[in-house]
């Protein structure tokens, strides 16, 4: 979610730069305080004094959150051993009448380095099969980005490796998002579809995917003429009895900061899983196909997940993970091996060794170890 | 109209047809119970949370965006709110224990549970 720039500082994606609040009395005091950081910790004060009226509408916290001990590159003359509390994730949501409901969740991740809203919605619920979303949402293509991410769900510590590249995790944009699902036969079997429009994926030509998030109309080097919206779409069947479901989704628009000029992205998924008693065998793959002013991009991603539950409280778990990129050095893969240990319901230990392949062969002994404390709350 | 227009269109309409066919057509009942509604569902991405750990007016809520977030028709969702809230801790209970874990064990776990449904066959604040 961030990157560092040359100092080894890390900066944020999307980061506003800081408000400065100057004291009339004394200049050189200053106090530094970003938009979202000034809104988390606002909601966190009107969450405690939340009168109990409040309380009653159902207007409630939630979060997850975790720690989590990495070493990086073993094996190699760089390696590094750091500690993260990747998340303290804030979410906020009540059901304001029969028919709507608002939520929200405030990012406070790598120790406060990052804090932002994930996403922040209006959803109208009157209609059996159509839920109707307005606001900051995440993006809901294919499966993990949407659903699985949260380190509390995500069965391993981290994200798949590559395939987080080609479909930015964690995506969310401002939007108008509509969805459901439909009942077809008996036991529940259901179709379930997403439509949406959003601001869209923004950058240079043949810019790289991930770091096309955060479309801030402010900050266009084009004028400031915003008119790139890309527009969405997944449909999927849930075949909930047999434990299986599967669907595909695509999103394409304009990605190019330029008012004058278009390029289109356009990204095709699909996703599907199968759960049958403690096996869950889940995979995703993603296509992206970007345009320059010269040739196409084609960029794909994905991963193959199994994890089975061995009893109450263990759970293995394997996954493969790649992405194929242009030109053969920037291409990668990824096994990992993990095991989940259950605290309760509520908690969970999880323990991850990957074994990093890169094409370039730059970094031979790269693999990582990472072991993560997570809770729900 | 530009193509990508054309396709949030196609999108929106495909959608709003499937609406229009009458929920006779597509949805029988099943004679599921809300248990094996609620154990199809929930684990099919996460831990089942136990019913104690909210009360039933913040069950309301969560299961509003959950309906969202898992697309549920309103019937399934029903039957799951129904569950959760037969095992929701009272207001009393909630005001008494703000200071206490939330993760006790829910009293009612094994409500109606089939042993051979995901989930559901496990205690249930181990479920999946």
């Amino acid at each position: 979610m961030d990157r560092r720039e040359d100092t080894g500082v890390r900066i944020p994606r999307g980061k506003q730069p800081p408000l400065e609040l100057h004291f009339a009395s004394n200049r050189e005091h200053t106090m530094r305080i970003r938009p979202a950081e000034f809104l988390a910790w606002g909601l966190i004060a009107a969450s405690v004094a939340m009168p109990k009226s409040t309380a009653a509408q159902g207007l409630m916290v939630s979060g997850y959150a975790d720690l989590q001990a990495v070493v990086d590159k073993i094996g190699s003359d760089d390696k590094e051993f750091y500690l993260d509390n990747y998340h303290f994730n804030m979410l906020f949501m009540g059901k304001i009448s029969d028919n709507m409901f608002v939520s929200s969740e405030v990012e406070y991740e790598h120790g406060g380095e990052e804090i932002e809203f994930e996403y922040g919605f209006l959803a109208y619920t009157g209609i059996d099969g159509l839920k109707i979303v307005a606001g900051k949402f995440i993006v809901p293509f294919g499966r993990f980005n949407r659903d699985l991410h949260p380190t509390w769900i995500n069965k391993m510590p981290d994200r798949p490796n590559g395939f987080k590249d080609i479909f930015p995790q964690t995506y969310s944009e401002v939007g108008l998002w509509v969805s459901g699902g439909v009942a077809a036969g008996t036991s529940g079997n259901r179709f379930v579809y997403d439509a949406w429009m959003i601001n869209g994926l923004l950058g240079d030509e043949g810019a790289g995917i991930r770091g096309m998030r955060d479309n801030d109309r402010d900050k266009l080097t084009g004028g400031g003429k915003d008119d790139n919206k890309m527009v969405g779409a997944r449909v999927g069947f849930d075949f909930a009895p047999a434990g299986f479901d599967i669907a595909v989704s695509v999103q394409t628009g304009n990605y190019l900061d330029d008012p004058d000029r278009d390029l289109t992205l356009t990204l095709l998924g699909a996703d599907a899983a199968y759960r049958f008693n403690d096996l869950e065998i889940r995979g995703e793959i993603v296509r992206a196909n970007q345009e320059t002013f010269t040739d196409d991009l084609n960029k794909t991603g994905g991963y193959l997940q199994a994890a089975y539950r061995a009893g109450p409280k263990v759970e293995p778990v394997i996954r493969w993970s790649a992405r194929n990129m242009p030109g053969e050095s920037a291409d990668q893969s990824r096994l990992s091996l993990g095991l989940n240990l259950f605290v309760n319901a509520s908690s969970s230990v999880r323990v991850a060794y990957h074994i990093n392949s890169e094409e370039d062969g730059f970094e031979k002994d790269n693999d990582a170890f990472a072991i993560q404390w997570n809770v729900v709350f | 109209m530009s193509k990508r227009m054309k396709l949030f269109g196609a999108a929106v309409a495909s959608a709003a047809v499937i609406l229009t066919i009458p929920g006779s057509l597509l949805a029988q009942s099943d004679g599921r119970s809300d248990v094996e509604i609620w154990a199809q569902t929930c684990s099919s991405c996460h831990n089942n949370q136990p019913r104690s750990k909210y009360d039933s007016v913040k069950w309301e809520s969560i299961m509003m965006h959950m309906q969202l977030v898992a697309r549920l028709p309103d019937s399934d969702a029903q039957a799951v709110l129904r569950y959760l809230k037969r095992g929701a801790r009272s207001q009393e209970q909630a005001a008494a224990s703000d200071t206490q874990s939330a993760s006790a064990v829910d009293p009612a776990a094994t409500e109606g549970a089939s042993p051979k449904k995901p989930a559901a066959s496990k205690s249930e604040p181990h479920g999946r």
